[in-house]
């Protein structure tokens, strides 16, 4: 009997959890992956490993970094393999696009930020994003602050690089 | 000026992006999505499925990267069409020189590969059975000019499996025990080749209704047309599969009945359809233990079998309680 209750109050407030961040996660994942499609999977993927392990994540004083992590992590990852899929398949040829939603930023900066590697991608969308610090984006990475800092620093200067060379700098 | 202008670009972009998401998405229905996947993974057959639609996932990969592999090799095609006519001529000098020299180490004492043609094939005709290699031979069993492969059952076979067809209600256990040897399979070299398609055979049996301790031993053969490449001569281990299913006169499935390997000694017990899966090797008999009263049906399949058991029979002794395991 005590567990049944245990079980309905794990189910209630996971779900709670789950509709007060679920939007914000995908897009973070969607700013990182750089596909919505894969970026609702990567949240669906990530909140089903947070429901398996909720008796342990309700615990922590923030739940979210957690799944917030594993997002990012994931998201990283499905990117790469995006763009080793990406190159494979140019070798091979022409074939039919994949269909698949994309936001509807489809300027010259929404382009720019998918260009920056990984990890300076996913700090700069956790910075302007989430407004997170550069220790909270060095958690979520797992890096060095320090370190954090130079990838923030660096993915900002090629977005400048790359606006002030648009024809879009050259009328400011 | 303009670094500041980018931040405020890239943080507007970022509000536009969650916007997108916030008016796209129904967070209720995915949650329900989620927990109805989540029962869904904890069910171990499910899983399966998922795992196996992973390994095609897989074997697709695979596949796409055989595709480059050959677009490098059509790469390095284009670049061979891509050599002057000069390079071309010198590469041709050199192949032709290289065949000439060939050819004096034939003559010289080296055999050339097209006189072992003939030797090799009257080789595989003859089925080297302690290797097992007849096996892998592709030969066409329908070619009645192809004497060099016998596509009957050796007369020994055929002879065991008259032996074994007709089971008698009352045998003794000690006249069973022959009969288990009886079927012990040839080991001819013709039968090494002899490929018959048919694998699976369905024998119906029966105890005596009684409900008293039965002491009789009853052998029941399960005869089959399958006569396939055999190597045991050289230790092969087979894995052949003999479902056998208990049910009442009634026909209604009995469940718990032990059934036990006689060559392995393992023993299994039927489930609740009334079935119970047997891996045995080779054509060892299986003996069955089971109450009075209840009929049998065991099929043997061979399908899953990479080699089968070389005699073209295969014997289930069964008993009722009390009685001796042969």
């Amino acid at each position: 009997m005590r567990v049944e209750r245990r079980k309905v109050h794990v189910d209630s407030t996971f779900a709670d959890f789950y509709l007060g961040h679920f939007s914000r996660l995908v897009a973070l994942a969607t700013a990182v992956a750089g596909d919505a499609t894969f970026a609702e999977d990567i949240v669906q993927d990530a909140m089903g490993k947070a429901h398996d392990r909720w008796p342990e994540l309700d615990g922590y004083d923030n739940p979210v970094a957690w799944v917030r992590r594993a997002v990012i992590n994931k998201s990283i990852d499905r990117k790469r393999r995006i763009l080793r899929e990406a190159k494979a398949l140019a070798r091979l040829g022409p074939g039919q696009p994949r269909a698949s939603f994309q936001p509807r930023s489809d300027d010259e900066l929404w382009s720019a930020v998918q260009a920056l590697p990984a990890r300076q991608r996913a700090a700069i969308a956790l910075f302007y994003m989430e407004g997170y610090q550069t220790n909270e984006i060095a958690e979520v990475l797992g890096c060095a602050e320090a370190t954090a800092r130079t990838l923030l620093h660096r993915a900002r200067a090629t977005l400048r690089l790359e606006l002030d060379t648009d024809h879009r700098g050259a009328q400011l | 000026m303009r670094e500041m202008a980018t931040e405020q670009e890239v943080r507007e972009m970022f509000e536009r992006v969650a916007a997108d998401a916030a008016d796209r998405l129904n967070p209720p229905a995915k949650l329900g999505e989620l927990l109805s996947n989540q029962s869904f993974y904890a069910r171990p057959a499910l899983r399966e499925r998922l795992a196996l639609r992973e390994r095609l996932a897989l074997r697709e990969r695979l596949a796409l990267r055989e595709r480059l592999a050959l677009r490098g090799r059509l790469d390095g095609l284009k670049l061979l069409g891509a050599l002057t006519p000069v390079a071309l001529s010198l590469v041709a000098v050199f192949m032709l020189a290289s065949s000439v020299l060939t050819r004096q180490e034939d003559s010289t004492g080296f055999i050339a590969a097209d006189q072992l043609g003939d030797e090799s094939v009257g080789e595989l005709g003859s089925a080297d059975t302690s290797t097992g290699a007849g096996a892998d031979v592709d030969v066409d069993s329908t070619d009645p000019d192809d004497e060099s492969v016998s596509t009957t059952v050796p007369s020994e076979t055929t002879s065991s499996t008259e032996t074994t067809t007709e089971p008698t209600t009352e045998t003794s256990a000690s006249s069973t025990t022959t009969e288990k040897t009886e079927t012990t399979a040839p080991t001819s070299a013709s039968t090494a080749l002899t490929t018959v398609s048919s694998t699976e055979t369905t024998a119906t049996l029966s105890l005596p209704t009684t409900g008293s301790t039965i002491t009789s031993l009853t052998s029941v053969p399960l005869t089959t047309t399958t006569s396939e490449p055999s190597s045991t001569t050289n230790g092969t281990v087979f894995d052949i599969l003999v479902t056998i299913s208990v049910i009442t006169a009634d026909g209604d499935p009995v469940a718990g009945v032990s059934i036990t390997n006689v060559a392995s000694g393992v023993r299994y017990s039927t489930n609740r359809q009334g079935r119970a899966d047997v891996g045995t090797s080779g054509c060892d008999g299986l003996a069955m233990v089971a109450p009075a009263g209840y009929k049998f049906n065991a099929s043997r399949d061979n399908r899953l079998s990479t080699t089968s058991c070389k005699g073209p029979t295969f014997t289930v002794y069964y008993t009722g309680l009390g009685s001796t395991i042969p």
